[in-house]
């Protein structure tokens, strides 16, 4: 990349008023794992396995084929933002309930399009509509069946609610 | 000599001396604990290999050869060297001098060069690494560097490299390693055939002269990938001579090892860290990207971070294609009285560890059955693809795959129930296996039967839905073993605030290896696992393990870490037997106390044993050290310190139309012993569940003229939730009381890829012998 391309990007990032600097193609991965939002990983590449997954003004994409000018003037939420106050939020706190995870290395693309899924959706959810909502991501290490339950529960509770989103 | 038809039936067999440690459920063990460190992977701070930073890192790319085969004549990086950030570029000219690394390296034998100076022998193989300011610029790099090669034919499968005449892969045989391993020997070495391994148990054409009937079949699985979801990703940093490696391996003293030897030092002066690692499947077993990584930051005297791409995950190391040519010769009630197999591994262009999962998949071709007179010839053989190695199921996979789908076709061939056909020759407790080692601990039986009542294997066998779908149900039970002979340290330090610090080099990559340890090692000390802290792996502390592989390590650690806590527990309780003036005997601990039985009035906290016994830490260290190994003429002796214990059912339906197989059942069960953590073991399972459904219907690797076609997950599938089963349940064969602990990371991958396999055949009618069962195969079955 050359230095003459960089340009500075303003967007919040979990809640806080954020400059990002890279070219306008620059990964969004990349910018925001430099500015040390570690939960953000790329397996694929290429947008096929959500492992990268942040919601972008609470829409999930994939990070590692978004373009950095696209979170210009944003809100941007990662797995770091998920908690408040220091509490987990409750699908966290299901997803180590159920053991949603072994590796974990995409437990935070999950929990991203999982958080999306409960906050556009009322009362509890089928395993239709879950594995709908998370048919995007992969889990290698095989976690599917603990996950849909963790989102299963999570919103037949329904007192989920994305961190500082709905108290 | 190699003599066929070696009479080893003579005698009562081979008893086994390995036992571990029982271990009974209590406060910790057999507790459905979380995992240790839940938190941060829910919240994103697990701290991978991948966030590794340090000051003055530098960045690496690897350039690959286009080609699968071919003379480099030569290799310019002048341009490249000038290109803005660049920092080093590095060649084969740069090894094999004074001061200079080695350039050739391997596990076993020392036949992979770190990047190839002569020729290229897969279309991937490194030739050249740069390393940058930043990786844009490394990549940029790579583009500048001209490479000349003379193309040479290659062998693009195992027959084209079998054949009269075919290119040699390598010239000479590669030298084998001096410090090896030593389960591991050589057989066979020439043309192609990187090694071979072979078993020779009773009289074989007698058994088929005494065989009503003799069923011959070819069975083929496909090379597949790992595909961590964490990427390869390597840190290396020299302090003067002292190397230090980050690494997302699974086995940290190999990579010492490697790294000592390629530098010319004492392996104390390699220290390899092991942070959490993002899945590993056998994939990172091994040296893998170390020797380059390292090898760079020698050169370019700065730190260097290699981070592989998705593309190059894909020319890493795969499953061993294989083709398994076996004959089984039957009598007609029912009983297995000979079989003959020849095995055919795929090892690629590079050995790896092809010597042992050669032989273990080889001599897992006879089954957990009792055949009389066995004949196995188990060849790896060098191809121009990429290397294979170490995959979950280590060449079971491919071994169940063909024996169990033999099993039901000879069973329909006789007329004899699939299940009750295995029950009649399934290996029974004291019976003897074609390694002539004597079984023990035999739960075969028990498995089929719980795995088929499960999906009610009795009834709807075939439905047909309607014209268009029809559903079939399957069955398979398989054996497995584990490294042996294998070695594995513990040390660990009670705290006088009661903490225990325990160290260990096993690696925990998901698998849950620390939160079991630390049950393992809370229990005999009376202490939650909470008041346990499971160090990294660090071999410049934590104490020498063979490997974190092969399902061995709640068993082997295990094993290490309960005896390093009875040390510790026997110091403790001398020190306070002094202070209460009690014998230690007739002490025990609990919650952080030490009490007097049967005299709870009795007792002083562990904090205060410390202080008045002015005592700072108590250590105490364990070990595992397991003994074995196969004659290398008639593969005879101990095969495993101990065999894990596997059975699957499958219900499928099919869409005749299209030829899809939709999975809706799937039942599996494992001989467990003795669960430390039911939450845990139940994800290992499930992950097991997965790759079987994944390795059944979806995952091959594609090869055009030995070009990898499907280096990307757009090309290649694998299990989304959506292809999971409707009905998918997992148990475990638990022992009374007191038990051994059996591993259960790979158990039932095997048995979930043939039973879907059966339950394919039973709902179309015909055999599909060659994985993954695709649409297209499907049809054609049934169209043949």
């Amino acid at each position: 990349m050359d230095r003459t391309d960089e340009k500075s990007f303003s967007c919040v990032v979990n809640g806080e008023y954020t400059v990002l600097t890279g070219a306008d193609t620059t990964p969004a991965i990349v910018a925001l794992r430099a500015h040390g939002l570690f939960s953000v990983r790329e397996t694929c590449g290429i947008g096929v396995c959500g492992t990268c997954t942040v919601l972008l003004d609470g829409e999930p994409v994939s990070a590692c084929i978004l373009p950095l000018y696209a979170l210009d003037g944003r809100t941007v939420q990662t797995a770091e933002g998920l908690e408040e106050g220091g509490e987990l939020s409750d699908l966290q706190q299901q997803f180590i309930a159920s053991q949603a995870f072994q590796c974990s290395f995409c437990t935070p693309g999950f929990l991203m399009s999982g958080q999306a899924l409960l906050d556009g959706t009322d009362g509890p959810l089928d395993d239709e509509a879950i594995e709908d909502g998370l048919q995007g991501h992969l889990c290698r290490c095989g976690c599917y069946a603990a996950i849909k339950e963790a989102v299963r529960e999570c919103s037949a509770a329904r007192t989920c609610s994305r961190a500082g989103a709905r108290g | 000599m190699i003599q066929d038809n070696i009479d080893n039936t003579a005698g009562a067999g081979i008893p086994n001396p390995n036992r571990s440690i029982p271990v009974a459920t209590g406060p910790t063990v057999g507790q459905p604990v979380d995992m240790v460190g839940a938190r941060a992977r829910v919240s994103g701070r697990v701290d991978f290999a991948l966030n590794a930073v340090v000051p003055g890192m530098t960045h690496a790319r690897l350039l690959r050869s286009p080609m699968p085969h071919a003379r480099i004549s030569s290799i310019d990086t002048s341009a490249a060297e000038k290109m803005p950030g660049v920092v080093a570029v590095l060649t084969a000219a740069d090894f094999d001098r004074p001061g200079a690394p080695a350039r050739y390296y391997g596990a076993v034998l020392r036949d992979q060069p770190v990047l190839c100076g002569e020729k290229v022998r897969f279309a991937g193989d490194p030739v050249a690494a740069v390393a940058a300011e930043t990786e844009e610029q490394a990549a940029a790099a790579l583009l500048e560097i001209e490479v000349d090669y003379e193309p040479l034919p290659a062998v693009g499968s195992v027959a084209e490299a079998l054949a009269e005449g075919a290119p040699l892969v390598h010239e000479k045989p590669p030298l084998p390693r001096e410090a090896s391993y030593a389960d591991i020997k050589f057989h066979g070495r020439e043309g192609n055939v990187c090694t071979k391994f072979q078993l020779r148990s009773g009289d074989v054409e007698a058994g088929f002269a005494a065989a009503d009937h003799i069923f011959d079949n070819t069975y083929h699985s496909p090379a597949v990938q790992h595909l961590t979801m964490e990427p390869h990703v390597v840190l290396a940093r020299f302090e003067g001579e002292r190397l230090t490696v980050t690494s997302s391996t699974q086995a940290p003293y190999a990579v010492r090892d490697t790294l000592a030897e390629m530098f010319g030092v004492a392996s104390s002066k390699v220290r390899v860290i092991v942070p959490p690692i993002g899945g590993g499947y056998g994939g990172k077993t091994y040296a893998k990207f170390e020797p380059v990584t390292a090898a760079l930051a020698w050169k370019a005297r700065r730190p260097v971070k290699l981070v592989l791409p998705r593309d190059e995950e894909f020319l890493s190391l795969t499953k061993h294609a294989a083709t398994i040519r076996m004959r089984t010769g039957v009598s007609s009630d029912g009983k297995l009285l000979a079989r003959d197999v020849q095995v055919y591994f795929d090892a690629g262009a590079y050995t790896d560890i092809s010597p042992r999962l050669i032989k273990n998949g080889g001599y897992s071709t006879a089954g957990p059955y009792a055949i009389p007179n066995v004949r196995i010839d188990s060849y790896a053989v060098y191809t121009n693809l990429p290397p294979a190695g170490a995959y979950r199921g280590y060449g079971v996979s491919q071994a169940a795959w063909a024996y169990e789908q033999q099993m039901d076709e000879m069973a329909e061939a006789l007329g004899i129930d699939p299940v009750e056909f295995r029950r009649r020759n399934l290996l029974t407790e004291g019976e003897r296996f074609a390694t002539g080692e004597i079984m023990r601990e035999a739960h075969w039986r028990e498995l089929l039967d719980r795995t088929a009542e499960a999906i009610d294997y009795d009834t709807d066998r075939r439905v047909v839905v309607d014209e268009h779908r029809v559903r079939g149900k399957g069955v398979a039970v398989i054996l497995k073993s584990t490294i042996t002979p294998s070695t594995s340290h513990a040390a660990m330090r009670l705290d006088a605030d009661g903490s225990l610090q325990v160290l260990t080099s096993s690696v925990e990559m998901g698998q849950g290896a620390h939160t079991v340890l630390a049950q393992l090692a809370a229990q005999p000390l009376g202490l939650p696992v909470s008041a346990v802290h499971v160090t990294e792996p660090d071999t410049q502390y934590t104490p020498y393990d063979q490997t974190t592989s092969s399902s061995r390590t709640t068993r082997a650690m295990g094993g290490a870490l309960t005896s390093a806590a009875h040390v510790i527990r026997e110091k403790l309780l001398k020190l306070a037997g002094d202070l209460l003036e009690v014998s230690p005997t007739d002490l025990e601990l609990a919650d952080g106390q030490v009490v007097a039985k049967g005299s709870p009035g009795v007792r002083m906290s562990v904090p205060e044993v410390f202080r008045r016994t002015r005592t700072g830490s108590i250590s105490g260290d364990g070990e595992v050290i397991t003994s074995g190994g196969l004659d290398p003429e008639t593969g005879q002796g101990i095969a495993s310190d101990h065999w894990h214990q596997g059975a699957a059912a499958a219900e499928v339906e099919v869409d005749l139309g299209t030829g899809k197989v939709y999975v809706r059942h799937v039942h599996s069960i494992a001989h467990a012993g003795r669960v430390v953590n039911p939450k845990l073991a139940r994800l290992q399972m499930h992950g097991s569940t997965v790759f079987g459904i994944s390795h059944a219907l979806y995952e091959e690797l594609v090869y055009d003229e030995g070009i990898l076609t499907n280096p990307n997950l757009s090309d290649y599938s694998i299990t989304a939730m959506g292809d999971m089963p409707a009905q998918l349940e997992v148990e475990f064969l638990e022992d009374e009381g007191e038990a051994e602990i059996h591993g259960l990371g790979e158990t039932t991958l095997p048995p979930v890829i043939a039973a879907i396999g059966n339950a394919v055949r039973a709902a179309i009618g015909a055999p599909v012998r060659t994985l993954p069962i695709t649409p297209e195969r499907v049809l054609e079955a049934r169209n043949s």
